[in-house]
């Protein structure tokens, strides 16, 4: 794996965080892939994917992913539509926090992945509520957006600032701007019982005062003043139509603000913790490195910073 | 019989005068943890923070509960701990040292909305 941009730049400010956060990485990923791995061997899927091509399963988006991940991970090699295995991946040591927390996501989410592969059906979100929270409010994926707050530029906000939190889901992007910005923030769900969750954790926090909501679809959303900067963390592939959400986000942007998006994109770690995205509520696989780049430069932002490491980016755009 | 003399050793009663009408309810607990309570002459949730000696360290009013036994306390706890969002760690973290947090209701509904609160 890359030892990328972001975390070089970590490296020169802070050579031990930057290795443990690598560790942290590559732990999270060699679970899910070990995990992944076990589940479709004891499933016999393993030996379908093998037979069958991709294309041919219930759920293609997943069995594309699937494969890809076997692939890159060096455990299969493609052979036309099908794949062919040529080793086994070992449980892999955890010793991280965030490799600690983030392994029962992928427990969970991978029980359901032979009948998703097979049949197409997925989850119903009520039944997996606690998983979709668990994927996106773990120390791995806090992590990621704290990143991303911090190199972005929206710790430096002001207090009078105000941050749009486009879909926070179980309000983890909430909570850490809360925790790393002095800023107001406006949370954005298309989902009540969303926002309910994010306004628990608000009152839990005890700030209240700091946050307003606003139910829309992020493709319609119009907020009641602009913004000095908005944020998405983990939003591009949770979205039935990215690019209008981010056209909307940059009509709603002060045009001396900013847009900062924390995103796993399809590769590295991306593409395990994406098998478990698309089961637990994610609309599509994540966006390629230069898919994202293209989706946001379309909306009318200019990218000022790409940071991409472990298969995630960190990047700041303005409005153009 | 042994058995029936452990029981009876893990259990006690706690005499619970409602925060609102003050009306007292005599109720047993069985475990340590957190309970709630619905006082019933008035309806009041409380919550209760019951120790390892199964002595009462906090009892407080709130203004919701996620479960209620008429005449009695329900103990609530977490189904798969590992499954706990980070956001709502430090509150369980709390709970084990003994503490019941402020909003600690917030905490609960959300736990229960994530499907992750058994009740007792």
């Amino acid at each position: 794996m890359a030892f990328s941009s972001y975390l070089l730049r970590k490296f020169f400010a802070n050579p031990g965080e930057a290795l443990r956060i690598k560790r942290a990485g590559d732990e999270v990923r060699a679970y899910a892939v070990w995990k992944l791995y076990e589940v479709l061997e004891e499933s016999g899927l393993l030996a379908k994917l093998q037979e069958q091509p991709w294309w041919s399963f219930g759920d293609r988006d997943l069995a594309r992913v699937v494969c890809d991940t076997l692939i890159a991970e060096g455990l299969a090699d493609r052979a036309g539509d099908v794949i062919r295995v040529k080793r086994r991946p070992q449980r892999p040591a955890i010793t991280t926090r965030e490799a600690a927390d983030f392994a029962p996501v992928f427990d969970r989410a991978f029980l359901y992945l032979p009948r998703a592969l097979e049949t197409g059906e997925k989850p119903p979100q009520s039944e997996v509520r606690a998983e979709m929270a668990k994927l996106l409010d773990n120390f791995a994926t806090r992590l990621e957006m704290e990143a991303a707050v911090e190199e972005t530029g929206l710790s430096k906000l002001g207090e009078g600032a105000v941050i749009a939190d486009l879909y926070p889901r179980s309000g983890a992007s909430t909570m850490v701007l809360l925790e790393r910005t002095r800023a107001r923030v406006i949370a954005v769900d298309p989902y009540r019982e969303n926002l309910a969750m994010v306004e628990r954790l608000v009152k839990l926090a005890g700030q209240e005062a700091r946050v307003s909501y606003v139910q829309a679809p992020l493709e319609e959303a119009k907020l009641p003043e602009k913004v000095d900067a908005v944020f998405m963390a983990e939003v591009v592939h949770w979205t039935f139509n990215p690019r209008l959400a981010l056209a909307r986000a940059r009509e709603n942007v002060k045009r001396e603000g900013f847009l900062a998006v924390a995103q796993s994109t399809y590769s590295s770690l991306g593409l395990p913790a994406a098998a478990a995205g698309l089961l637990l509520g994610a609309v599509a696989p994540p966006p390629a490195s230069g898919e994202l780049r293209g989706m946001i430069r379309e909306a009318g932002f200019s990218i000022e910073k790409w940071l991409e490491s472990l298969g995630v980016v960190i990047a700041k755009a303005a409005p153009e | 019989m042994p058995g029936g003399l452990l029981m009876m050793a893990l259990k006690k009663e706690v005499r619970l005068a409602c925060k609102r009408c003050g009306e007292v309810s005599l109720v047993s607990v069985h475990a340590e943890g957190v309970h709630a309570f619905v006082c019933p002459f008035c309806g009041q949730p409380h919550l209760l923070l019951v120790d390892a000696n199964l002595g009462l360290r906090d009892f407080r009013a709130v203004s919701s509960v996620p479960a209620r036994k008429p005449f009695d306390v329900a103990r609530l706890r977490v189904r798969d701990e590992r499954l706990v969002p980070t956001s709502l760690k430090p509150f369980l973290e709390a709970v084990k040292r003994g503490v019941l947090p402020p909003n600690a209701e917030e905490a609960l509904e959300a736990l229960s909305e994530l499907g992750l609160l058994e009740v007792e």
